[in-house]
């Protein structure tokens, strides 16, 4: 036989498709041809499958040796390719039967000892094989993990070529793979209870948690804004499977999940540093389109500290995916929309040097210097966040209180009450927490008590309130009855969410 | 030569708020320096720039200025100059004024108070302002960004009349953010300038217009200020005219109630905590 047969996925962003890979061996001048638009890595690839084969005891076919990946269209990348080219060459010259391999998805990159080494984007393409009828995937030994969360699959996993090719031609597994679905539980290094103090900003947090509300606290250095940002993932419920699959399917194509395990049930916090590009927080890349960090938040919590210095723009780019929970990256290679719908959390000082706190003696900053720092945060995002919180610095009864603070535990029981709450309410909506109620529900079904849409509409007259904002209040009041246990929120549900909107006390 | 075009000349040459000049003025009369500035009587070397601005002035292009920014020039004596500024150490020379003049004799209060306020500050001089507004009184201020501005939108909001008395010509709108919100001071209240047509809003104006501020209301209200803030020279200006001044108190722990506090520990300003309370203190007078 001079034909052999294999097929792979191909990823574009988080969609799969099915490639078969046909290797033909014709008599002719020595030459190996990959066609069907390879990128640089996959390209490499000849190189790679020639020292496995060679290094595991095969021959290399010294024929005219042709590899075609089809549809021949659609653009490959990557070296996820490498295991399927090689086991196709091995069928063509006979080496191998065709049948173990007829309807199984190879994915793998090869070492040039033979050694099957890790890929990114596994469980995505194993969904995409899946759900165009393919039943077996064989996988690197270290994305065993995320394969076996498609339970209806047959995963096959191997060490190296030479153990898979000794499967193929006598079916000896040599060591099954030790599969284990544990839920990962809630790490316990970091707790609420270690923040001394700030009972404003531990409530915002518990707030934000509950409704899903994005998150500015301001704050000198050293009062605990990142530590309060970073314990935020302790708080929130833990994933549902659906959205644990989400959530590592992005991290897999990122490349991400050696940090994170497969099917880990926390909710993701991912802090890009203030330097951060605005592809690197959005996602993209050119011939290869990755997830940024809002994505990698999904479901989780997307943390900006010192936010006023990152550069222009950076922030804005997260205003569409902060409004439709996704982002679409459109590059020459196509369009491609990951899910992003995240919790917000920026952190900043209130001026350049940080002392513009208390009295503000020992601060050097110019009074344009202040005015502009915070003002470096546009507009239009500060519109989208629902909480600006005071972080004021730990006083000194707060900092001898020997009791520690509420654990995570705790306030988490909250939580989850709350959004039991709220996800009781909507049952029959489209949505199911409190920052997503549409406007004009807020307006018909979901409004607050008269009193509070007086207040409210008091404050639109006085021009201290916007259209947007005057929502975004409700939608938090809602969030605060939640925790209260009203059943629609009271004017003083209203006050205390417009005062954590303004960041002032009332 | 008319007093107009003779306090014309000298407005443009010699800057508002010298104590020098404000003597010479008020014991020779106008007439007197302007004829001492034509023949050059004075120190050549203190006063070179003045001599400079005097020789290059041209009234017919001066008041061309004026008029192409919608503006008047008011001098001492005329119907709608305000007497108020007379109580002054140094009395402006002449003020150019857009807008509604006969605000300027209307019962006012002047909100001052930082560039840089908390949401808190924005809401009280809002809220004073719309408060004092309602109670048939204009609001005076400084055309700034922060505590001037929400003072200005207050009465705005507030269907009422206000005054912005700016730091730079009456052609400039400084800050340039703010000049849709002139327009509509305009259209009821008025804008005050103490400076020549063209002069750019230098820091030491700022302090020689605060002066004016605190004249041309009857009691000044301190919001929000820093430690170290501009609104604390109004608040001194007022107290040496001896017209009451009131500030807001804030959280000891925020920077921008800082001046407030000490202008009220050191019994410089009644501490006020509602309009009402403001409104008696100030018409009880």
């Amino acid at each position: 036989m001079t034909l052999g047969k294999t097929q792979s996925i191909a990823l574009n962003g988080l969609v799969g498709s099915l490639v078969e890979i046909e290797v033909d061996i014709a008599d002719g001048i020595p030459s190996f041809a990959l066609l069907g638009l390879p990128d640089a890595a996959l390209s490499e690839s000849r190189d790679r499958v020639r020292a496995a084969l060679i290094n595991c005891g095969q021959l290399w076919p010294n024929r005219k040796v042709t590899v075609s990946l089809s549809p021949a269209w659609l653009p490959k990348s990557g070296s996820a390719f490498d295991l399927s080219i090689a086991l196709a060459i091995e069928i063509a010259q006979g080496a191998l039967p065709q049948g173990p391999f007829t309807a199984t998805a190879i994915l793998g990159e090869l070492a040039l000892d033979g050694k099957i080494r890790a890929v990114r984007g596994v469980l995505p393409a194993l969904i995409a094989a899946y759900k165009s009828g393919v039943k077996r995937a064989i996988v690197p030994q270290e994305n065993v993990e995320e394969a076996a969360l498609l339970t209806h699959m047959e995963i096959l996993t191997f060490a190296n070529l030479s153990q898979l090719i000794r499967w193929a031609t006598t079916g000896e597994i040599v060591q099954a793979p030790a599969l284990s679905m544990e839920v990962a539980e809630l790490s316990a290094e970091v707790d609420f209870a270690d923040v001394a103090g700030q009972q404003r900003a531990r409530f915002a947090a518990e707030v934000a948690a509950s409704g899903g509300h994005h998150l500015l606290l301001i704050g000198p250095p050293g009062a605990g804004k990142t530590m309060i940002a970073s314990r935020i993932p302790t708080i929130l419920p833990p994933l549902t499977l659906e959205q644990a699959l989400e959530v590592t399917a992005v991290h897999s194509i990122s490349g991400g999940l050696t940090q994170r395990s497969a099917l880990s049930r926390i909710a993701p916090i991912i802090a890009p540093h203030h330097t951060a590009s605005r592809v690197a927080l959005v996602g993209g890349g050119s011939q290869v389109i990755k997830p940024g960090s809002c994505s990698l938040a999904h479901h989780g919590v997307l943390f900006i500290d010192e936010a006023p210095e990152c550069a222009l723009g950076v922030l804005d780019a997260l205003r569409q995916p902060l409004e439709s929970g996704t982002i679409t990256i459109t590059r020459n290679v196509g369009n491609i929309t990951f899910p992003a719908r995240f919790l917000l959390v920026l952190a900043a000082n209130p001026c350049p040097c940080g002392k513009y706190s208390g009295k503000g003696l020992g601060c050097s900053c110019t009074s344009l210097q202040v005015r502009r720092y915070l003002g470096k945060l546009s507009g239009p995002l500060m519109d989208r966040i629902d909480m600006r919180v005071q972080v004021e610095p730990v006083g000194r009864t707060e900092m001898a209180e020997i009791e520690l603070g509420e654990a995570s535990g705790d306030i988490r029981e909250r939580v989850v009450t709350a959004r039991a709450t709220s996800a009781a309410r909507f049952a029959g909506e489209s949505w199911t927490l409190n920052s997503e109620i549409p406007a004009r529900e807020l307006r018909n079904r979901y409004r607050p008590e008269r009193s509070a849409l007086n207040f409210l509409h008091d404050e639109l007259d006085r021009e201290q309130l916007t259209a947007r904002g005057l929502h975004k209040v409700i939608r938090l009041a809602w969030t605060l009855a939640d925790l209260t246990g009203h059943t629609t929120p009271t004017l003083d549900d209203v006050k205390r969410a417009y005062s954590l909107r303004e960041g002032a006390e009332l | 030569m008319n007093e107009r075009e003779i306090r014309l000349a000298l407005f443009c040459a010699i800057e508002g708020g010298s104590n020098f000049w404000g003597r010479e003025i008020s014991q020779y009369g106008v007439h007197e320096i302007h004829q001492r500035l034509a023949a050059r009587s004075y120190d050549p070397i203190k006063s070179a720039a003045i001599f400079e601005k005097f020789s290059q002035h041209s009234a017919t292009e001066t008041f061309t200025a004026i008029a192409a920014a919608n503006g008047q020039f008011f001098i001492p004596g005329d119907l709608n100059w305000p007497t108020k500024l007379d109580n002054l150490a140094v009395p402006p020379i002449g003020i150019i004024v857009r807008g509604n003049a006969e605000a300027l004799n209307a019962p006012s209060l002047a909100i001052v108070g930082t560039r840089n306020p908390t949401p808190y500050g924005v809401r009280i001089a809002g809220d004073f302002a719309a408060g004092f507004v309602d109670r048939g009184w204009d609001i005076v201020s400084g055309g700034a960004y922060g505590i001037d501005t929400a003072a200005h939108r207050g009465a705005l909001i507030a269907e009422g009349r206000t005054i912005a008395v700016i730091a730079s010509g009456i052609d400039i709108a400084y800050p340039a953010g703010n000049s849709r919100l002139f327009e509509q001071i305009c259209e009821s209240g008025a804008i005050v300038s103490e400076v020549a047509p063209g002069s750019p809003a230098l820091p030491f104006r700022f302090l020689t217009r605060n002066r004016l501020i605190a004249a041309l209301s009857q009691a000044t209200l301190v919001v929000e200020a820093a430690f170290r803030s501009g609104s604390l020279r109004t608040a001194r200006d007022a107290a040496e005219l001896l017209r009451p001044v009131m500030a807001i108190p804030g959280a000891i722990s925020s920077p921008s109630s800082e001046g407030c506090h000490r202008l009220i520990g050191e019994r410089a300003a009644e501490i006020v905590t509602s309009v009402a309370d403001c409104y008696e203190l100030i018409s009880s007078l």
